[in-house]
């Protein structure tokens, strides 16, 4: 934006468009304000006397919002710093490792998803070792299995096959 | 002499050979969790909290307190060898203290950080026993009114003492306050911003955003450089200081104690800050200013005793008024309501063997980090070679069983993953985390007391300038916003970060 002012006032010095961090910053913070006011439109806001359920979260989006559209505006007056670039084998398998875990402790059980949450993970580092990777999930699942189960006595389910549900 | 008894109730508690063995597996699996790179204490309390699920209150606080300060000390390691500062407090210990392990005396730079810290953990455990008493006492006249003006002013006392940007801080505190409101209401029960998923309906777990945010969140922010990290390989060299070097320390740590030890009290990164001014302290006093930065055994002696004693005496507040003054306290309140502990002065009078156990405990654990630490540092080192490749995959699996674990409940770790990916976001937005995390816990705090008060009375707002004790907590508020708005002191506090 403040690109774009640049370029009509002085049209012989070459700006690149780019996103500042407090431009998108700004943004994230009004789209979880409005979501938050969204989720709340149902609940009563009550009376100074009484306050209802949505006032103060209502306030506290309130003032969210505003903050956030203070930062929008300002970064279209003030140079900033530009936004990172993501990385996204990182992000992409930590995430999947984590949502395996999540489908699978319950239904399969922790035996199933310990291994599988190690070795998906594994993909995010860039120097994988797939067998070593294999060898570290499994050997990682044995430890937890008896500090979490063993030694703690947390309710884990260990494993689960159809039918039968195997608790040691 | 209620003093005296007092202790030797704590004594009866805290030294018993359960509870001994339990303090002892807290400083060791807080030291293990917080000396691997890029967990700080935030992360390891939260990390470790369903370990001390099945233990009676009393046990799980000690083994928390544990946690605290092996978490703690084990950034101090981390710092020193590998110049890998944990967690903000230790990055001052990381200057001189990396300089002295590259010079071969690594084990003096550790030797020293321990010793410090525990005189520091000492002298201010000492202190919190001598002021809890009358503090509780004040803090019985406290009403909603008072309170909720108190923690305001204690969020705008650690918003402005951020090392970031003032503003962005309050819009992470506004966030970890609309967290907090999510689940059922506090009169009426209806589920607030639950989007009617049942897993929402209690409301979002502390530890669980705690692991995301400060576990998961820097687990992928580390995995964007992931060449590996240098070791300064090469001889811890002995771990005790010579006469000569505990001459040296001397006057830092004592100098680093108390600066400590009333920063500490502070909201917000009390302890960071500390360590911050001891350094800055100590080179004005030294002859040889030069030798900073060089391997100074001043620069590691008086921050890291500044920061122990920090990290101590902002268990005051917490323990007398119940209103934690940083992130890692908020953690620990998470961690004692999972207990049924509700921190708060109401402890003292009704489970002083709780109080008085968990103060004694503090002093326990700060000599056993002493003496379990110095003999594990070749263990502490080899953890430290394991390549990053490795240590992720099992921090991660930490996570997942840990958060798994808080409710038996899948989407929570679905939850876990949201998390990660957000704050790994607002990190790289240059948003500071601990902020919410504080919003997290006082927030909810505060409309709680909010509600109260206008319930009292009647609708008017105008009882928060009424009562006299509400009214100057409001002002000191208004105080500390117009000095940090003003240009000067703006530039000092920049300063102040950035001199060290």
């Amino acid at each position: 934006m403040r690109a774009l002012l640049i370029r009509r006032l002085r049209p012989d010095v070459a700006v690149r468009m780019r996103l500042t961090k407090d431009f998108v910053g700004g943004v994230l913070l009004i789209a979880i304000a409005a979501v938050a006011l969204w989720s709340l439109s149902g609940l009563s806001q009550g009376t100074m006397r009484v306050v209802g359920p949505a006032m103060f979260p209502r306030w506290v989006a309130i003032a969210m919002a505003i903050y956030g559209t203070v930062m929008v505006l300002t970064s279209f007056l003030r140079e900033g710093l530009s936004c990172e670039r993501l990385t996204l084998r990182g992000i992409v398998f930590v995430t999947l490792g984590i949502l395996a875990f999540a489908a699978s402790i319950r239904v399969l059980g922790f035996f199933i998803a310990a291994p599988v949450l190690g070795f998906l993970s594994g993909f995010a580092h860039p120097h994988l070792k797939i067998r070593e990777s294999l060898i570290l999930s499994i050997a990682l699942a044995i430890a937890c299995a008896l500090l979490f189960r063993v030694l703690l006595g947390l309710p884990i389910p260990m494993l689960v096959l159809p039918g039968v549900s195997i608790n040691f | 002499m209620d003093f005296f008894a007092n202790l030797a109730l704590g004594f009866s508690v805290a030294v018993t050979v359960n509870n001994l063995f339990l303090c002892f597996c807290g400083c060791l699996l807080g030291t293990l969790i917080g000396v691997l790179p890029g967990i700080g204490p935030i992360a390891t309390i939260a990390i470790l909290l369903p370990v001390t699920f099945g233990l009676d209150p009393v046990s799980a606080l000690i083994m928390l307190s544990g946690i605290y300060y092996g978490a703690q000390y084990g950034g101090s390691t981390t710092a020193i060898l590998l110049n890998i500062p944990g967690e903000a407090s230790s990055v001052i210990t990381a200057i001189d203290g990396h300089q002295m392990a590259k010079k071969g005396q690594a084990g003096i730079a550790l030797g020293i950080a321990a010793l410090g810290s525990f005189v520091a953990g000492s002298v201010s455990t000492l202190l919190i026993a001598a002021v809890a008493t009358p503090l509780t006492k004040v803090a019985l006249f406290f009403g909603p009114v008072e309170y909720f003006s108190l923690m305001f002013m204690g969020l705008i006392v650690a918003v402005m003492l951020a090392s970031g940007s003032v503003g962005k801080a309050i819009a992470m505190v506004l966030f970890g306050t609309l967290l907090s409101t999510v689940g059922p209401d506090l009169t009426t029960g209806q589920g607030r911003m639950t989007f009617g998923l049942p897993w929402l309906a209690d409301g979002i777990d502390v530890g669980l955003i705690g692991m995301g945010l400060f576990g998961v969140a820097e687990i992928l922010r580390n995995l964007e450089n992931p060449g590996e990290r240098q070791f300064t390989e090469g001889p811890i060299g002995r771990l005790l200081p010579g006469r000569f070097d505990l001459r040296r320390a001397l006057g830092p740590v004592v100098r680093g104690t108390g600066l400590g030890a009333i920063l500490g009290i502070l909201p917000g990164n009390g302890a960071v800050l500390a360590s911050y001014v001891s350094y800055t302290l100590e080179k004005r006093r030294s002859k040889t200013p030069d030798q900073f930065g060089k391997g100074a055994i001043e620069g590691v002696a008086g921050p890291e005793s500044a920061n122990n004693a920090g990290a101590q005496t902002s268990f005051i507040p917490l323990l007398t008024l119940g209103i934690p003054p940083n992130a890692v306290m908020a953690m620990m309140v998470g961690g004692m309501m999972i207990h049924g502990i509700v921190p708060g002065p109401q402890i003292m009078t009704q489970e002083p063997s709780l109080f008085w156990g968990l103060i004694v405990s503090m002093w326990v654990g700060n000599l056993m980090l002493l003496v379990i630490n110095l003999p594990l540092v070749g263990l502490w080192v080899k953890l430290l070679k394991v390549p990053y490749r490795l240590l992720y995959v099992a921090i991660l699996l930490l996570c997942c069983v840990g958060v798994y674990s808080l409710n038996n409940e899948p989407a929570d770790v679905l939850l876990l993953a949201i998390f990660g990916l957000l704050g790994n976001l607002l990190v790289k937005l240059g948003f500071e985390l601990p902020p919410l995390a504080l919003g997290l816990v006082l927030g909810g705090m505060m409309e709680e007391n909010f509600r109260q008060a206008m319930l009292i009375s009647r609708g008017s707002p105008l009882v928060f300038i009424e009562s006299p004790l509400s009214a100057v907590f409001l002002a000191l508020s208004a105080l500390w916003l117009v000095i940090a708005v003003s240009p000067s002191i703006r530039r000092r506090r920049n300063e102040v970060f950035v001199e060290a």
